[in-house]
């Protein structure tokens, strides 16, 4: 037999045993604290969905990822023991103690089975694609429609539980197994030789039959009687589906393993408080996750396979840091300040101090390479050649420089050469012609040499202490220390395509390019910045640090590792690889680390658009949205470590088959993508585990658009539509404006006609009154009229009669503008003709003309003074007092005579009034209303007293200068701040 | 002359209604006391009180208005009284021969009463 297949063997069957052993692993406890119903748990069920149902004696939880649902009387479960559970097609099945079955298809509220009859459940299980049920009145398979009997010889029994597996069912009674043999169900008794032991669980492999009972765990081989493997009480068993049987007791947790039946317990609790607790229930999904329904104390978990740890307790007493590994004819080697280990099988095989020949305990490098047949160790007394037996020392008195040695390595392109490095002596060569040292003297940049290894082309590649990265290429040492942040360097190895790499004191790791380094730092994912150890392994760059655990680059991502992920140790002062897995050494041991290479589940607990939130599973289907819309998802990793493992989330999108790269991981779990640019979108996401594990990629297609007025499709007949009316109203405004100045040229036209016709209708006022004012021996005969803004109907007149007598008379018009000049006129007319009558016949009259003239509600008031040689005859209608003014007496008299305004009744009354005119200074003023009634800004009138006062005043005046005074009063009044409202007339006469 | 909006209240005590002006009585709002006089009296009232307490302006063209009623309320041998009459205004209706058909007093209740006791 070749030696090669036959050591691939041997290793693998020692790590399959190393593997296998369930002491080992990293465990975690979920409880009512973490968010378990209840600590007292019955079973544990994983679904299609990788959420994991737990039973308890306190309703149902669900443990969906990273969140935690449960399921209680609220959500229709009752007040009882829920002591099975099943996921089957997509729907839950809750069994309970004596309430019968319920279910949970959709929403969060279960439904009581009415399809079972028989409250107290035995057992309930899928089996195939059906739900079997024993209750205390029926066994029954449930298709999901209807439930059958299971009939064909099935006994009418107490089933206890099912077992499946490879296409195998075994129904359990108390003392019997059921199985089907062609159409019919056999039954076989069960002898334990005890009629108290009850078949509570079973398992068979590799032809072996376990019969878990009450009283004994119990196995049999085909042909072989019954052998009890000891008296325990079984509750549940499961399998490794290699060759190790887990057995949950009522007392603890046992493994069945090479026909040895040992004790374990999770290492959260001590054994002997665990070894107290019934354990009811072990799922095994795989060595990465397995199950434990324990009542009493919850559910634990335990991971069997990602690390474990070996410490003093399985031989290996470092007495502190593990300083190197090297893999050598199929077992590791372990270089220690406690001498050399030697891992094989699983354990620790052998322990080499100075006893066995070592120059000394403290080692601190080796190397050696496949198909040498040695092992060259560095030690603080020399090196030492070991070949598996014995050691070879060679010590400084056989010339080697120091007695302490840092760095060891074996030349691989030049036979029988070994190279060494110290803390202060440099660089030493050794081949078959002694020891041969370099020095700084001979171009090394520093004499404190920390590693030693070898590049492909035969060049050395050496960590200078204080200087950088040095190469060697036989000849000439060349320093390398550019964009190097720490020149403390004490490690060097090789990287992918021709990298090197370099650990520092501080710095984190150089990584050399091109004569350049560029840094990698625990911001960029290291765990700390100061490197203890670096292994490349062929895939992989590893750097263990000091205390921060183990990072490891693969795939452009950094992924770290400490003591809270499992590690033995967050120190790591050596790394090397085996057969796929890392092998870590610190100063608390081993730890073995395993990447499980199966992607979890990741799905969305809800993606919110900007529509709408919208459950995962319709999620799947394209979205749309518009570009910047801003989608939120929430992830949830299905991934259930037993540490506090950092899940980080990362996306990518992918547009016409060109993919973006991937994001920087983030450790929420809030996702945000907002589309900047219109198309077919696949949005990528993907959940990290910091163990090197990796979710399935989630694709979530969206399909973007621009916004509706920006889309081709819905902005041409919108902008089209808004052009139009624009259009459509700019043509209006157009015409509006066209119109508008149209009709503001008719409203200017008919202003100005209007204006022009008050003008004419002023002119034609203006024309009826006296262009001089008379002129005689015996009176000063002054008029005046100042018109207001509109045309009044103020005017005056002096007439002389036949008998040469005058004849003066003051009028106002009811109302302005043209009616108003209209009256005037009819009544100047009339008055042409009355000139020879007295005042009364006068006034009488033009009151019966303006009636017959119908002027509506137009009036005429109007003051006669008809002038004798030594009196005045003086009437009125409407008009305000006249002012008499007699130069005899000195006095100043109101001549009020009322009566109604000419036109305003018919057969009105007037009266007359005589006043002495005979002496020179005599003086008889008329007025309109203009004057009293004038207002400044205050809204003051003059009023007929401030008149009245100051004609008393002008009364040793001219006419004119009375005249004078009166308007002066009036323009006083209105200060220039008002305008005159109505006309203001005077007629004022004075005798000589 | 104030371009102000006239507004009128009536109170109604069959047969007599008290009119009370708020606003100018001119040119531009004296008519619309014509209309109202013309809706009451078919509804007979015939004797009208109105208050000038918070008449801002009575020029000539509405005591025109106010002669032009004389007729229709003497035609249904009604009465005609003013109140709240302030001087300037009296001498005014008294010059313009309104105090033949029209009586003035200082308060519409001594009107209303004095109007009672003469029916």
């Amino acid at each position: 037999m070749n030696i090669k297949p036959r050591l691939t063997i041997y290793i693998i069957s020692c790590l399959t045993i190393l593997f296998s052993n369930p002491n080992k692993g990293i465990w975690e406890q979920y409880d009512y604290n973490s968010g378990i119903s209840s600590n007292y748990i019955f079973d544990v069920e994983k679904d299609k969905q990788d959420r994991i149902w737990v039973s308890t004696q306190n309703g149902i939880t669900l443990i969906d990822g990273e969140k935690t649902k449960k399921y209680g009387l609220s959500n229709g479960l009752p007040a009882t023991n829920i002591v099975k559970i099943v996921s089957l097609n997509d729907i839950i099945y809750a069994a309970t103690s004596n309430k019968g079955v319920y279910f949970l298809s959709e929403g969060d509220t279960f439904k009581k089975a009415e399809f079972i009859q028989g409250d107290k459940v035995y057992t309930m299980n899928a089996v195939e694609s059906k739900l079997f049920i024993s209750t205390k009145l029926e066994n029954v398979l449930y298709d999901g429609s209807k439930a059958s009997f299971m009939g064909n010889g099935f006994p009418k029994a107490k089933i206890r539980d099912v077992y499946v597996n490879n296409g195998k069912t075994v129904y359990l009674a108390d003392n019997k197994v059921i199985y089907k043999k062609g159409n019919k169900y056999v039954v076989e008794n069960i002898d334990f030789e005890s009629s108290k032991a009850k078949i509570k669980s079973y398992y068979s492999f590799n032809g072996i039959e376990h019969f878990g009972t009450s009283k004994g765990l119990w196995s049999r081989s085909k042909n072989e009687k019954l052998k009890l493997i000891k008296n325990i009480n079984v509750l549940s068993l499961e399998h490794n589906r290699s060759n190790t049987l887990y057995v949950g007791t009522k007392k603890g947790m046992y493994y069945l393993k090479n026909g040895k039946l040992s004790r374990y317990s999770p290492n959260t609790l001590k054994s002997k408080d665990f070894n107290k607790i019934p354990v009811n229930d072990i799922e095994f999904i795989d060595k990465y996750e397995i199950w434990y329904a324990t009542f009493g104390q919850g559910l634990f978990l335990q991971d069997l396979g990602t690390i474990q740890n070996f410490d003093q307790n399985d031989g290996l007493k470092s007495g502190g840091m593990v300083f190197d590994m090297v893999n050598w004819k199929g077992k590791t080697y372990i270089a220690t300040k406690n001498g050399l280990f030697v891992f094989s099988g699983g354990n620790i095989s052998k322990h080499y101090k100075k006893e066995q020949g070592l120059p000394s305990n403290i080692i601190l490098d080796m190397d050696t390479y496949d198909g040498l047949d040695f092992i060259w160790l560095a030690t603080s007394n020399g090196i030492s050649k070991f070949d598996g037996t014995s050691f070879i020392n060679y010590s400084k008195n056989l010339g080697l420089p120091a007695k302490l040695v840092t760095a060891i390595h074996v030349d691989r392109i030049k036979s029988n050469t070994v190279w060494t490095g110290s803390e202060k002596s440099g660089l030493t060569r050794f081949d078959d012609n002694g020891f041969f040292n370099f020095a700084t003297q001979d171009g090394l940049p520093s004499n404190s040499i920390r590693d030693i290894t070898q590049s492909k082309n035969g060049d050395l590649i050496i960590a200078c202490y204080n200087a950088g990265v040095v190469k060697y290429d036989g000849k000439t040492f060349k320093l390398f220390n550019n964009g190097l942040a720490d020149k403390r360097v004490i490690l060097v190895t090789n990287g992918p395509d021709g990298s090197i790499w370099a650990g520092t004191e501080s710095a984190g790791v150089g990584v050399l390019n091109d004569d350049q380094f560029k840094m990698v730092i625990d911001a960029d994912g290291l765990g700390h910045n100061e490197i203890f150890s670096l292994h490349y392994d062929g895939k992989r760059m590893w750097a263990g640090t000091f205390g921060g655990g183990v990072s490891c680059f693969s795939d452009d991502l950094w992924y770290t590792m400490s003591q809270a992920d499992g590690l033995a140790s967050s120190n790591v002062g050596a790394i090397t690889s085996l057969k796929g897995k890392i092998l870590l050494g610190g100063n608390n041991g081993l730890s073995i680390f395993e990447e499980n290479d199966a992607q979890f589940g990741l799905k969305f607990d809800k993606i919110l658009t900007p529509k709408a939130e919208i459950p995962f599973q319709a999620s799947l289907s394209t979205m749309s949205g518009i570009i910047k819309d801003r989608f939120f998802m929430t992830a949830n990793a299905m991934v259930y470590n037993p540490a506090d493992a950092q899940v980080r989330y990362r996306y990518k999108t992918i547009k016409d088959g060109e993919a973006s790269s991937w994001s920087k991981p983030q450790l929420s779990s809030q996702i945000l993508f907002v589309p900047n640019e219109v198309g077919n979108f696949q949005f990528q996401v993907q959940a990290i585990d910091n163990r090197l594990r990796n979710s399935k990629i989630v694709t979530l297609p969206f399909s973007i658009s621009r916004v509706w007025y920006l889309d081709p499709k819905t902005a041409v007949p919108f902008w089209g539509g808004i052009l139009v009316l624009i259009g459509f109203s700019i043509v209006n405004y157009i015409n509006y404006r066209k119109k508008s100045k149209e009709a503001k040229d008719l409203r200017d036209a008919e202003i100005a006609r209007q204006q022009a016709e008050m003008e004419e209708a002023r002119e034609f006022q203006q024309a009826m009154l006296p262009k001089e004012m008379p002129s005689t021996d015996d009176y000063e005969m002054v008029g005046f009229q100042q018109t207001a803004t509109e045309v009044g109907g103020d005017f005056f007149d002096f007439m002389q009669k036949e008998d040469g007598g005058w004849v003066a008379i003051c009028g106002d018009a009811t109302g302005h503008g043209l009616t108003s000049g209209n009256v005037v006129s009819i009544t100047k007319t009339a008055m042409s003709s009355l000139v020879d009558e007295a005042p009364v016949p006068t006034l009488d009259s033009l009151n019966d003309t303006l009636l017959k003239m119908n002027i509506g509600l137009n009036r005429m008031c109007l003051n006669i003074a008809n002038i004798g040689k030594d009196s005045i005859r003086f009437s009125s209608a409407g008009m305000p007092p006249a002012y008499y003014y007699s130069a005899e007496k000195g006095e100043l008299e109101e001549i009020l005579v009322g009566a109604l305004p000419l036109g305003s009744l018919p057969g009105a009354m007037h009266m007359e009034q005589e006043i002495s005119f005979k002496n020179s200074g005599d003086i008889i003023v008329m007025m309109s209303d203009g004057l009293p009634e004038a207002e400044n800004g205050n809204k003051e009138m003059v009023g007929y007293e401030r008149t009245e006062e100051r004609i008393r005043e002008l009364s040793d005046k001219s006419a004119e200068e009375i005249k004078n005074g009166l308007v002066e009063l009036c323009d006083t009044w209105l200060k220039g701040n008002a305008e005159l409202q109505d006309d203001m007339t005077f007629v004022i006469i004075k005798k000589k | 002359m104030s371009t102000a909006t006239l507004t009128t209240s009536v109170e109604k005590i069959q047969p007599t209604a008290i009119i009370k002006l708020d606003g100018p009585l001119n040119d531009f709002h004296a008519k619309e006391l014509i209309g109202i006089i013309d809706d009451l009296l078919p509804q007979n009232f015939v004797h009208f009180i109105i208050n000038f307490d918070k008449c801002i302006e009575v020029n000539n063209y509405g005591v025109s208005v106010l002669i032009s009623l004389i007729s229709s309320i003497n035609a249904k041998q009604g009465k005609l009284i003013f109140t709240k009459v302030d001087a300037h205004l009296e001498k005014k209706l008294k010059m313009m021969g309104l105090a033949a058909y029209a009586e003035f007093y200082s308060e519409d209740k001594v009107a209303l009463e004095s109007l009672i006791q003469k029916l």
